[in-house]
Parts: C-alpha cells; sequence; structure tokens
C-alpha cells in the first residue's frame, strides 16, 4: 500500500498535536497550577513555574490553574467608633496574591478567588476595627503633622490583617502585600454637624479677613502720613540749615561795608524800597517828599522829607 | 454494485484510490477518477492549511507599542530582551505562542474614584467643572466628598497620566494594575487633603497640595512595583454645593482685602512720593535763596565800594541822586501815586473803600 510522504507527515503533526493536548500543559507566567489526581490533592501537586508540564490525561489528573498575580480587593465604608467617641466611615483596599496553591486550592471550590475575597473582606474588616479601636481622630486628619498617623494605621492594618492569614484558622495560602485607606467619611449626621459648623467659620472668616484689611490698611496709611510728616520735617531743617549757611556767607561778606555802616545802609533801604514796589503799588505821597518840593511855594533848600509811605494794593 | 457501495463508503482522506482494474466497466472508471481527483483537492485544502497555520504566526508591532511573546506560557528572553520592538515579526500559533502588545510609550490617564461628587464616567461625558449639588451629604449616596486636616468637607478629584515602564510586571504581576492606580490615586488624595486645610487646598496652597498628591502617588507606585512611571498628576478641588454661598463670601472678602490694602499701598506711595517731591522742592528752594541773596550782597558789596568815595566827599549830594534816581525807577512802575496836600495843621483819615480827591500828581492807571 502506496502512502504519500505528506499524508505521513500530517498524520505524525495530528497526533503530535493531540498527544500533547493530552499529556502536556501550560503554565503561563501569570498563573500557577494544581494538579489532582484522581480528584484528590498529592503532594508536590503544584506547578509553579512558567511553561510546559507534563500531565496524565483527564480523568487520572485534572490541572486547576490559578492566577498568581496581585489581586485588588476594596471593601465598603464601615462605620467605626473611636476611643473619643468620633464616627469614622473608613474604605480600604488591599493588594492580595496567592501564594502557596497547595494551602489556598482545597480551602476555595475550584480555587475561587472571589470565594477567597468574601473570606478576604471579613478579616481586613476585623484587623480595620481592632486597629482604628487603638486611634483617636486627629490620628486620621490633623493640621498638626506630627499628630498624624495615618501611614501607621495602614501599616497597623496591613501587620494585623497578614497576622490573621498566617495564624491557623485563616491558613488560606494568601499573602496579603498591602492595605491602603481609600476614603474617609462621616455618617450622615455628623456631616450636617460639619456642615453647621463650616457655615460659621465661614461667616467668621469673612468678618476677620474684612476687619483685618481695615486695620493693616489704616496701619499703613498712617505710617505713610507720619512718614511723609517726619520727611517734610526733615526738608525744612535743612532748608534752614542752607539758609543759615547762606545767611552766614553773607554776614562774612558784608565786612566790607563795615567801612561806613549809614551808607550801607542806606544803601539797603533804596533796595528794599525798589524791591518793595514792583508789583501793583500804590504811594501816597506829601508835597514835601523830596523831589515834590516843586509842588509848593518856593522854599530855601533843606533836608529833603522822607514821607513816602507806599503801601501794597 | 456491491463495489460501487464500498467505493463510496471510504473515508476521503484514505489512502490513495487503487487503479481501476483494466476492463472496468466506464461507470467504475468515472468514479475512480472523480476520487481521485477529490483527494487531490483535499491534499491542496491540507497543505494550504498546514501553510495558513504556519503563516497565522506572522505579526506586527506598532510604534508607541513593544510585545511580549510566551511560548507554552514562558516569556521568551531575558531582562529588556522580552520586549519585542515595533515592526514585523514571527510567532509560532496558539497555544504554542502567545503575543501580548503593550503600549509602552503610550500616556495613559487615570481617575480618581471617590472625593467627587461626580462619578468617574460623568466627569468624562462632561468635562466642564458641574456645580456641586447641594443636598446633605449621605456616605451611601454616590456624591463623595474627603475630609481636610482641618475637619471640613470638600469635594477632590484628580487625574494621574502615567506610562508603562515595566510591562511584565505591569502585566504578569497585577491582575488589575489599572484599578490599583486608581485606588493609589484616591489615596494619595486622602493622604494629602488630611495635611492640608479647605482654605490651603482651595485658594492658599493649591500647587503645594498638588505636589504632595503627586508624591504621594509616586512614593506608593513605587512602593506597591506598578511598573509605570508617574508622569503628572492634576487634582480639583470644590467647596460643598450646600456651603457654596458662604466660600464664595470669603473669596469676596478675600478680593476686598487685597484692594483694600493695595489702595492703602498706593496711597501710602503717592504720600511717601508727594512728601520726597516737596523736599526736594523745600531744599532747593533754600538753596536758590540763599545763592540768590548771596548774590545780591555780592552786588550791594560792589556797589558800596564803588560809591563810598563819592559819598564820603559829598554825602548828602550822593544821598539825594541816588534817592532820587530810586523814586524815579520806583514811581515810574507805580500803579496809583497821589500827592497829599500840606497837612501841617490838620489831620489826615483815610477812608478805606473811597478814591482820594487831592492833587495827583500822575497815575500810571490807563484812563477808564
Amino acid at each position: 500500500m502506496k502512502r504519500s510522504p505528506l499524508t505521513i507527515v500530517v498524520a505524525l503533526l495530528l497526533i503530535a498535536i493531540f498527544g500533547l493536548m493530552l499529556f502536556v500543559f501550560q503554565v503561563r507566567k501569570s498563573e500557577v497550577a494544581v494538579v489532582t489526581f484522581w480528584d484528590r490533592m498529592e503532594l508536590d501537586n503544584t506547578r509553579t513555574n512558567p511553561g510546559p508540564h507534563l500531565q496524565w490525561p483527564w480523568p487520572i489528573e485534572r490541572v486547576y490553574k490559578l492566577d498568581s498575580r496581585v489581586h485588588s480587593l476594596e471593601d465598603n465604608l464601615e462605620q467605626l467608633t473611636l476611643p473619643d467617641n468620633t464616627s469614622v466611615m473608613l474604605g480600604t483596599y488591599v493588594g492580595w496574591r496567592i501564594a502557596d496553591p497547595a494551602k489556598f486550592f482545597p480551602k476555595f471550590e475550584n480555587g475561587s478567588v472571589a470565594e477567597a475575597e468574601k473570606q478576604l473582606v471579613g478579616i481586613v474588616r476585623s484587623a480595620k476595627s481592632e486597629v482604628a479601636s487603638g486611634h483617636v481622630f486627629s490620628d486620621f486628619l490633623s493640621t498638626d503633622q506630627s499628630q498624624l498617623k495615618l501611614t501607621q494605621i495602614e501599616n497597623a492594618i496591613l501587620q494585623s490583617a497578614r497576622g490573621k492569614v498566617a495564624s491557623s484558622n485563616y491558613d488560606y495560602g494568601i499573602e496579603i502585600r498591602f492595605v491602603q485607606i481609600k476614603n474617609i467619611e462621616l455618617p450622615t449626621a455628623v456631616s450636617q454637624t460639619v456642615f453647621d459648623r463650616m457655615k460659621q467659620e465661614r461667616n467668621k472668616l469673612a468678618s476677620a479677613i474684612k476687619s483685618d484689611a481695615d486695620s493693616r490698611s489704616s496701619v499703613i496709611r498712617s505710617d505713610a502720613d507720619s512718614a511723609a510728616l517726619t520727611l517734610l520735617a526733615e526738608a525744612e531743617a535743612r532748608a534752614k540749615e542752607i539758609r543759615g549757611e547762606g545767611q552766614l556767607a553773607m554776614v562774612q561778606s558784608l565786612k566790607v561795608m563795615d567801612q561806613n555802616p549809614a551808607f550801607a545802609r542806606f544803601l539797603m533801604d533804596l533796595d528794599m524800597l525798589e524791591e518793595l514796589s514792583k508789583d501793583k503799588t500804590t504811594w501816597i505821597l506829601d508835597h514835601n517828599t523830596t523831589g515834590l518840593e516843586l509842588l509848593q511855594a518856593a522854599k530855601p533848600p533843606g533836608p529833603a522829607s522822607n514821607a513816602a509811605v507806599p503801601a501794597h494794593n | 454494485m456491491s463495489e460501487e457501495k464500498s467505493s463510496e463508503l471510504k473515508p476521503p482522506a484514505g489512502p490513495p484510490a487503487p487503479e481501476p482494474p483494466a476492463g472496468d466497466d466506464p461507470g467504475t472508471q468515472a468514479l475512480s477518477e472523480a476520487l481521485r481527483s477529490s483527494f487531490f483537492i483535499i491534499q491542496i485544502i491540507m497543505v494550504l492549511l498546514v501553510v495558513m497555520f504556519f503563516g497565522s504566526g506572522f505579526f506586527t508591532v506598532k510604534e508607541q507599542y513593544k510585545a511580549i511573546k510566551l511560548r507554552m506560557g514562558k516569556p521568551v528572553g531575558e531582562g529588556e530582551g522580552v520586549l519585542i520592538e515595533p515592526g514585523a515579526h514571527f510567532a509560532y500559533p496558539r497555544p504554542i505562542d502567545e503575543v501580548t502588545n503593550i503600549p509602552f510609550s503610550l500616556v495613559q490617564q487615570a481617575d480618581s474614584t471617590v472625593g467627587w461628587y461626580q462619578s468617574p464616567e460623568d466627569r468624562a461625558k462632561n468635562p466642564a467643572l458641574q456645580a456641586p449639588p447641594t443636598q446633605p451629604l449621605d456616605p451611601a449616596s454616590t456624591i463623595s466628598y474627603m475630609l481636610t486636616a482641618d475637619t471640613n468637607i470638600i469635594h477632590l478629584a484628580a487625574s494621574a497620566t502615567y506610562r508603562i515602564t515595566k510591562p511584565i510586571t505591569f502585566y504578569f504581576d497585577f491582575a488589575d494594575t489599572a484599578q490599583f492606580i486608581t485606588n493609589d490615586l484616591n489615596n494619595a488624595l486622602l493622604y494629602a487633603a488630611s495635611r492640608f486645610t479647605v482654605d490651603d487646598i482651595l485658594s492658599k496652597q493649591p500647587a503645594a497640595f498638588r505636589g504632595m498628591v503627586e508624591a504621594r502617588m509616586r512614593e506608593l507606585v513605587e512602593q506597591q512595583g506598578l511598573g509605570i512611571t508617574v508622569e503628572r498628576v492634576e487634582p480639583r478641588s470644590s467647596a460643598p454645593g450646600a456651603l457654596l454661598s458662604d466660600f464664595n463670601k470669603v473669596t469676596q472678602a478675600s478680593t476686598e482685602h487685597d484692594t483694600i490694602l493695595s489702595q492703602a499701598e498706593i496711597y501710602r506711595s503717592q504720600k511717601l512720593g508727594s512728601a520726597r517731591g516737596q523736599m526736594v522742592a523745600r531744599t532747593n528752594t533754600a538753596a536758590a535763596d540763599t545763592k540768590r541773596m548771596i548774590g545780591l550782597v555780592g552786588a550791594e558789596q560792589t556797589n558800596f565800594s564803588r560809591l563810598l568815595g563819592d559819598y564820603e566827599r559829598n554825602p548828602a549830594l550822593v544821598t539825594s541822586l541816588l534817592q532820587a534816581e530810586t523814586f524815579k525807577r520806583v514811581w515810574a512802575n507805580a500803579q496809583f501815586t497821589s500827592v497829599l496836600p500840606d497837612l501841617t495843621n490838620s489831620s489826615m483819615r483815610f477812608h478805606l473803600g473811597e478814591p482820594l480827591t487831592p492833587l495827583t500828581l500822575s497815575t500810571n492807571e490807563p484812563s477808564p
């Protein structure tokens, strides 16, 4: 019977594929596998290395693949009463993974992650209550950063939850990688109280801001007035000083006039008279004024009268 | 007839049909010919299937992406060599090889899910900031909020942009890395809000608040080893709807505060500027007066020295001459000049507001 080589190759290929499907399974990098022998867990029944692994075909061995990645678990907001009688609603999220498939698999139907998370929620909730009972409200929120213990609280919840999953009661083969707080809220009644307080605070703050502005403005303005007065006083003093220096220089230069003070005085009077009458002056003179003697009957020449009286309008 | 039936029952992919014996009837020959051609077609189809099977292994990796090839579930390559660069590549078909495309250089975004009055989906639909609701806050409702360091209520949300920098960690170590990123963003907001007052977040120190959210986000991502690099975190904040008018009052008061202080500063600046101007003017005036006075005295001194000799020789004449000369100039400039009659034996009264009637020598006033 003559066989085509192609037919043989194809047939071998099909046999190989079929054989691989029956006897080989692969474990992805993100997975671990649990192999049961006649549906019974045996020792060394987990495959954690990614790659191909051998198996007896079903129903002799059955392979269960579990997701070995870190899973995210969020719990609901839960009301907690703190030692200072404050109530807060605390929500957390957890990063966990299957650390030991051999312990994990028998505890949950077909290695169900959802079933495991149901248990884990309870563990985290218990840890949360336990830790919160040792902290007051200002440990969660505070303007004084030295009082804040938010990170410590998260670590304490993590340690408490880890302790529980490591205990024989909850030995699920789970590793809790981290626990973080997702949100903190207040019960409805408390939030209304906070609203009322905030409303009052806002009004107080608005008034305080206004009065602060008024007082600071007054200070700035009065400081400016005072500084301006000081500057003007300094200016006046400086002007006096300059004038004094000028007067001193003037007096020194007048020493020449000591030769005939009367004549010097006379010259200065003339200057002063001329200076006085520069601007719209009305003169009321009597007939004896020097130069006006001609207006009266002839008299013998004598000393001139200086009865000129200048008056300014 | 029985031979025909047995031939019909043969499987199509079976061994080649035997040569029909010579001398068979034409019907048998035709059937045999038909089987041979059918088998040939099946062979071609099988070859095509095999070619398609292996041909389906060609794939391309787009720019901005990298890929990881798992062979029988195990990454092919070591370290950075695991990442397949953009371009055309070959992989054996599933289940031998499995290719995962990773948006390596694409900037991705995560949005916080707590603290805001809208869900992330609503926020994405309406990016414009909507006014927060005024109803009371109930933890059971979808309206979320956060508490600040001074125990006030505030609405906070944030968006983070990030890049995947460690794809193997991102895809193979975490079941839902995007969920962790979102929750880390929630935690970062909570962490920063617990350290800042409501006024710091809303108006006084928003940049510092943003910095702390970003720093906390980076810290968490690093601690948890999510395999991403956070590019930027952009928080946004809003006062609760029920207290918006009260917060606006404070904002308005702050604005007025700034205006009042600004006006006071302007007043100070003007006042001091004016005072400095006056200061300069006064000192300059004093200096100018002094200079002028010294100049006058100098001139007086020169005049005195020039006339002193003549005066000493004939004081009366010099005096009269100078006096007359001065009077001429003075009266020439006068606006009005009156010469009174002889009052030797009588008194004189001035009536203010009444014109003087005596003898008028001259006037420089223009004629009415």
